[in-house]
């Protein structure tokens, strides 16, 4: 069998699979197995399913075992398990808080608050979906309470989580980082100006939304604060900025890694809970019970993911798309403009880890063979998936947050608030994409 | 008592990555204030990342966390939705019970050739295999269980075990 036919059948396979809801790791670990004996047992001409059943079960086990047996991916689980442990200290809300009290007497001041609170929330996890769910929470019935506009109340959490991703550190940038053999120091920097930008554009929706609608965002009556309280509430989030700067100021002045960050990240987060009194031996229990189960569904798509990527390289079909690009003669924005509408359409309907572990085998030697960057790249990939979090009809995020309210507020009116949001993260990409200097001005100037 | 055997198996993972975390904390203190590191540190989390990513798959799969795309699915009647989460246990369980079996033969050679990691402490690599297949057994008993299980209920129409979050 032509191993070309090969690839292209099993890639169509593995959609038709997850359409059929075979969940993402099933869907492609069992098309990898069975694509590549195919293609070990077709390989000189006849046959023989006994000759090719050696070489294929090796080849699942190396790839699987060589990504699970990692020492640069050991920061997964110890990313994850800070987000945990700092959420069930109360520090990943404690910038939330602060925020809620700076911006009290700003009309649309709490949905302000409730964005950068998402954003110092994404500085401590990785995870949109855990953002926009725990965010949303606190966030949104307190808003509801101070009669805002259900529709701001609920998009602005919704649109909020998505930072989860961009602001460091995010699974999906190290996800990006083991497919494309790319640095994950260098994408946690890349990401970080993407992030606040993006953060900057959702509170200049709110902004203009509650300007245009006083209404929309009331100021809270009983909203008189003293400058005591100000400090106060500024002082008590100093845990969650000092896990920023660790992170952040740790990888960018070449002090550790990000595996390293991540652990020692991890210790400070525990030593400040336990001493501090937030922390119950139940609550650390929790806290990574959730942690490996988290990782272990993450790492299984990983894996499957790796071993398709393992059988798509046998059967040579990337570097035959490039050259069918090459022999186009597209230009590289012509091909990225199609890259971005494919992201947008699969975001509509795939969840972002199945997007990316889908993709990137034909697009990385794509964006490769045209010279860009893939720091670069992986940023704007990262924001496509994250707008892929909030548009219709499957906006993941939009989905936790009705989770949340549950009847208050109708999914159609969350959508219809998101809209505004929607429009803001596709200028920021715009940015993004006609500047790339804005994702690698931080890691090209990091202490090397 | 697979339940237990899962609960068990996720609590070592837990304690893998508080492993983790004290080893490369202690790596960095150590190379920092003492300029040494902890011998064969890269080892030792390559190994505990095996405990902490395989052992919890098992009860990860019995509260059907896997992630999957639920677009079509929710559109569609009781019982096609019984058949086609029977589908995917199925397809799950038998493309993958070919990884069980490559994983038992390299941990039988692991143990077999006494096959080590070269290092001041040359720790020997069975027992990240062994906890790679330990991991990966309890995982394939509990997807077959799953599967007879979504089978009966795409026979009988009814609901299947754990399945409350899908149908």
């Amino acid at each position: 069998m032509d191993p070309i036919v090969l690839g292209a059948t099993g890639f169509l396979v593995v959609l038709v699979l997850l359409a059929l809801r075979v969940p993402i790791a099933f869907a492609l670990a069992g098309m990898a197995a069975i694509c590549t004996l195919i293609f070990f047992a077709t390989k000189s001409g006849d046959f023989d399913l006994v000759r090719a059943f050696r070489p294929t079960t090796t080849l699942l086990f190396s790839n699987t075992f060589e990504l699970i047996h990692s020492y640069n991916l050991s920061m997964v689980p110890l990313f994850i398990a800070l987000g945990h442990v700092a959420y069930r200290a109360g520090i990943t809300t404690d910038i939330y808080h602060a925020a809620r009290i700076w911006l009290a007497r700003v009309p649309g001041g709490v949905a302000m608050a409730s964005v950068i609170g998402c954003g110092g929330f994404s500085a401590i996890t990785g995870s949109s979906v855990a953002c926009a769910s725990a965010m949303g929470r606190i966030c949104v019935p307190e808003m509801l309470r101070f009669k805002y506009d259900p529709r701001l109340a609920t998009s602005s959490v919704a649109a909020g989580g998505t930072l989860g991703s961009l602001i460091p550190p995010s699974v999906l940038f190290i996800i990006y980082g083991i497919f494309t053999e790319t640095s994950i120091n260098k994408l946690f920097l890349a990401g970080v100006i993407p992030g606040l930008l993006s953060l900057a554009g959702f509170v200049i929706v709110i902004y203009i939304w509650v300007k245009r609608d006083p209404s929309a965002g009331p100021t809270p009556d009983a909203s008189e604060v003293s400058d005591g309280q100000r400090s106060s509430a500024a002082l008590k989030a100093w845990p969650a900025l000092l896990l920023f700067v660790i992170v952040i100021g740790g990888i960018y002045g070449g002090v550790f890694t990000a595996t390293e960050a991540a652990a020692v990240s991890l210790s400070i987060t525990l030593l400040v809970s336990v001493s501090q009194r937030r922390l119950s031996f139940a609550d650390f229990k929790m806290a990574m019970w959730d942690t490996v189960t988290q990782t272990s569904a993450i790492f299984f798509i990983a894996a499957s993911a790796k071993m398709f990527v393992a059988f798509i390289a046998l059967t040579g079909i990337a570097p035959t798309l490039v050259s069918s690009v090459e022999a186009a003669q597209l230009s590289p924005w012509m091909v990225m403009a199609a890259i971005v509408a494919i992201y947008l359409v699969m975001g509509m309907f795939l969840d972002p880890l199945g997007i990316m572990v889908l993709t990137l085998p034909f697009v990385v030697p794509l964006v490769e063979g045209m010279g860009l960057d893939l720091i670069w790249f992986g940023v704007v990939v990262v924001k496509l998936l994250e707008i892929g979090l909030i548009t219709p009809p499957v906006g993941l995020n939009v989905f936790v947050i009705s989770s949340v309210v549950g009847s208050k507020v109708a999914l159609e009116r969350i959508f219809a608030g998101i809209l505004r949001f929607l429009a803001m993260d596709v200028m920021v990409l715009a940015l993004l994409v006609a500047f790339p200097v804005l994702s690698l001005l931080l890691p090209n100037s990091m202490w090397q | 008592m697979l339940g237990t055997i899962e609960r068990a198996l996720s609590s070592v993972a837990a304690l893998c990555v508080v492993g983790l975390c004290v080893v490369i904390t202690g790596t960095v203190l150590t190379r920092g204030l003492l300029g040494w590191s902890i011998p064969d540190d890269v080892t030792i989390v390559r190994e505990l990342m095996i405990g902490a990513i395989v052992l919890p798959l098992a009860y990860v799969t019995s509260n059907r966390s896997h992630i999957a795309v639920e677009v079509l699915f929710n559109r569609l009647g009781y019982r096609t939705r019984l058949c086609l989460m029977a589908f995917g246990t199925t397809f799950g369980f038998v493309t993958l019970l070919p990884l069980l079996y490559a994983s038992w033969g390299e941990l039988h050679y692991a143990y077999e050739s006494e096959t080590y990691f070269f290092g001041d402490l040359e720790l020997p690599e069975w027992p990240g295999k062994l906890a790679f297949f330990v991991g990966l057994f309890f995982f394939i008993l509990r997807l077959s269980l799953l599967m007879a299980s979504d089978l009966r209920a795409a026979w009988t129409g009814e609901r299947a075990e754990n399945s409350t979050k899908e149908i």
